[in-house]
């Protein structure tokens, strides 16, 4: 078959047809299922603690204030309940959110008092915010993590945590341990670390967070949020972590 | 055209406009251009073998100079009937039925003409002092129209005056407004909408967008039922209809006619057609309407610059852009009077803005599908719809024989992805995932499935109280492809989605090389080619 070829210029400037087959996404890293845990995932960059010095923290404290929580305010627009009342909480504490989106650490964040901010550090799963160090150093400078080893039953955030606690910071931990575990999906870790170190919790709930940037999603929509902040919760001598869990739960869902 | 009164225009010799159209029909030679093929929301240019013929559609014919007037003419002399005035006193029952937005693709500016005529006679309506006017979309088993919509065909004025008591769709499915008429000689059932089988005088203003359209078509199934249209919507009258586009070989126009003779036994109707020429695409992009070849180096890069933005554009926005526009329509004439004597002249005028004579029938036939159809304004062309477009619209665009030889080969250009508007189209979902999974067979389809579709009390709750498409109307989408299905050798989708076509029943190809390589397996070496370049709408009037 012999076809016209007139035009060229015309086809020179259009360019090609549309690719016909479904664009295929190719992703960067394969993803594997594999039973049990995925012994790749351990972390490959180690904690940053210089990122917590004074002059690091003046210097996220105004990145914070100048972009990061306008940029939050902006699309969750939050409304803060019972942050005055934290000047008299005591410190050092773990604050307990419930966790639906990755917006609720920035929206904790914002809410805290200045006093509270400056003295709290996140646990950030190590498995997923450590394993670059581009993300690693973003996530230590804007938020003020630290790596926090989910599961493996040998605690190693727990102990990581508790020494931060030791040194008087305030730690924000998620009970649930992932985004989107519902409210039947408490783990007993935040409790366990309660009443190893001797610190009270303050249960926090947010909510309306999951439609702004749904787990999976990136930014989806602006919604409104609701941070609220409840009474702190002190461990009881002889409690058991499942006991601390219960109560915790009913602070934050109830 | 012209603004005199129908009644004047000499009767006796006829024109045949398609016969004089040879210009339209362009042969490929070594140095023609590359052809542009509409493939949904985005273009392609594709090299035809030389040798091959592209049908293009005429250039657009000048609209009437004064709409107004052509319609006072129009109501003050009617084809058969008694003037509008003459046929309205004070006190009578009067119901204005007009076409629902499948009509005219795509959507017309401001002012619509439905909107237009609609004024003229409530004016009159005043005048004689009628005061029980009812209007209603008679939209059969389409989706009703939203209120914005509505708005738009009829005008604001006449809008916030009547609606919502007395401006409505029509429901099919409301057994209060529902009124049987009887059966014809055939025993075709006719039901028909209460207000309007009840009224003193019905009128019915229609657009007519191609030769389908209008005559006794508009009123039994415009305002009938689930009951009235499954006499004709089904794949017997769909296989003896050569072409549907084509009121005097068409089955479904000889039931529908019938029908319509037991309607206006029972209400009088004074039907209004208007006609509108094929300016489709507005301002800059009127040149997508002329042939390649015939493209200033502005119109080429203009061109280039709208495929590679719509390459590259995301695809909802791409889809919303798409939507949003609207096709500056001229008006080439309004008829009205008695149903039989409007259409006729209707379809005269339709002739003269869209035959185009071709000689021969082509072994290939391809052609590009666009990204709106009459069942698809401000939504998604989903694959069932895209199945009825191609194989229903575009195969049966033709007066005579089909375009494409029996046993011959369709290819079109469109990326049929498996997506469906989910308000719109609920009952297409299912038809995709369960009928057609099962078989593509039209007959075993409509035996196996179809009843269970159209009484399923929730698609009828959809239908009746959200914006969806009866359960029943992907059947029909699918029926309206029966005699393509019957009548080709195979069909190819250029660029389409593999499980899609596969679902379909249809091949797909890459590249209109690839496709052209599998057609010959089907048709020989050498086969001829024939390009239907649409839109703008036209139709091929064939002879062998």
């Amino acid at each position: 078959m012999k076809f016209a070829s007139g035009g060229r210029r015309l086809e020179k400037l259009a360019g090609a047809n549309a690719s016909s087959a479904r664009r295929v996404s190719v992703p960067r890293r394969w993803r594997t299922v594999s039973a049990g845990a995925d012994p790749w995932s351990e972390r490959t960059v180690e904690d940053m603690p210089q990122l917590r010095g004074r002059r690091a923290s003046v210097v996220r404290e105004v990145a914070q204030q100048t972009l990061l929580f306008p940029a939050t305010r902006l699309v969750a627009s939050p409304t803060v309940i019972g942050a005055e009342d934290l000047v008299h909480a005591p410190q050092p504490a773990i604050l307990a959110p419930n966790h639906e989106s990755d917006i609720d650490t920035p929206l904790v964040l914002l809410a805290l008092p200045h006093a509270w901010r400056a003295r709290t550090v996140v646990g950030a799963a190590s498995d997923r915010f450590y394993r670059k160090r581009g993300y690693a150093v973003a996530s230590g400078f804007w938020i003020n993590t630290f790596p926090f080893d989910r599961g493996g039953g040998q605690r190693r955030g727990l102990a990581a945590a508790a020494a931060h606690l030791r040194d008087g910071l305030n730690v924000l931990l998620f009970p649930q341990g992932t985004r989107g575990a519902g409210p039947d999906g408490y783990r007993h870790g935040v409790a366990e670390l309660s009443l190893m170190a001797g610190a009270p919790i303050i249960p926090v709930h947010i909510e309306g967070s999951a439609l702004v940037m749904p787990k999976g999603r990136g930014l989806n929509r602006r919604a409104g949020t609701r941070v609220t902040f409840a009474r702190p919760l002190q461990p009881r001598p002889g409690e058991t972590p499942e006991q601390l869990t219960h109560r915790l739960h009913d602070a934050i869902e109830v | 055209m012209t603004i005199a009164p129908t009644r004047m225009i000499e009767r006796t010799k006829r024109r045949h406009p398609a016969a004089e159209r040879e210009a339209c029909v362009v042969e490929v030679h070594e140095h023609s251009p590359p052809t542009l093929f509409h493939s949904g929301e985005s273009f392609r240019l594709e090299r035809l073998p030389v040798g091959s013929r592209i049908v293009y559609p005429p250039p657009p014919l000048k609209g009437l100079v004064d709409v107004d007037a052509a319609i006072a003419t129009a109501l003050d002399s009617p084809l058969g009937m008694d003037p509008l005035d003459a046929l309205l006193r004070p006190g009578m029952k009067l119901t204005i039925a007009f076409d629902d937005i499948s009509l005219p693709l795509p959507p017309m500016k401001t002012p619509d003409i439905r909107g237009r005529v609609i004024e003229h006679v409530l004016e009159r309506a005043y005048r004689a002092g009628v005061e029980d006017i009812h209007l209603i979309a008679a939209l059969a088993l389409h989706r009703r129209m939203t209120p914005a919509e509505l708005r738009r065909a009829v005008g604001d004025r006449v809008f916030d005056e009547f609606y919502p008591e007395r401006l409505y769709n029509h429901d099919a499915e409301d057994p209060a407004e529902i009124v049987s008429l009887g059966e014809t000689p055939h025993g075709e059932a006719v039901e028909l909408s209460r207000r309007a089988a009840e009224s003193d005088l019905l009128v019915y203003v229609n657009i007519n967008l191609v030769t389908m359209d209008g005559g006794h078509k508009s009123v039994a199934v415009g305002l009938g039922t689930y009951n009235s249209v499954k006499v004709h919507h089904n794949v017997h009258t769909m296989r003896h209809s050569r072409s549907f586009m084509d009121m005097h070989k068409s089955e479904l126009h000889q039931s529908a006619g019938r029908q319509g003779e037991i309607v206006e036994a029972a209400v009088p109707i004074f039907h209004i057609e208007t006609t509108l020429n094929n300016d489709m695409f507005d301002g800059p992009l009127s040149f997508l309407a002329k042939p390649e070849a015939r493209w200033t180096a502005r119109e080429q890069a203009a061109f280039a610059a709208l495929k590679r933005t719509t390459d590259r554009m995301n695809p909802k926005l791409r889809r919303a852009a798409f939507h949003k526009s609207r096709a500056p329509y001229a008006v080439t004439g309004v008829t009205a009077g008695a149903v039989a004597p409007v259409h006729e002249v209707t379809l005269e005028r339709c002739a003269a803005q869209q035959a185009v004579g071709v000689r021969g029938q082509a072994d290939i036939v391809t052609a590009g599908l666009p990204y709106v159809g009459p069942y698809n304004v401000d939504s998604i062309l989903n694959p069932v719809l895209v199945m009825c477009m191609g194989l229903g619209y575009f195969f049966n665009l033709y007066h005579g024989v089909p375009l494409v030889r029996e046993g011959g080969v369709m290819i079109f250009t469109h990326p049929v992805t498996r997506e469906f508007h989910p308000v719109h189209h609920p009952s297409y979902v299912d038809f995709y995932e369960e009928v057609l999974a099962t078989t593509t067979d039209p007959v075993e389809i409509e035996q196996r499935f179809e009843k269970g579709y159209a009484e399923d009390e929730w698609y009828r709750h959809l239908y009746r109280t959200s914006y969806a498409y009866h359960g029943v109307h992907p059947f029909y989408m699918w029926y309206w492809g029966a005699h393509a299905l019957q009548h080709l050798g195979d069909v190819i989708f250029v660029g389409g989605d593999p499980e899609a076509c596969r679902r379909l029943g249809f091949r797909r190809a890459d590249t209109m090389r690839d496709a052209l390589e599998m057609a010959e397996q089907v048709v020989g070496r050498d086969p001829s080619l024939t390009h239907f370049h649409c839109p703008p709408l036209f139709y091929a009037q064939v002879s062998e």
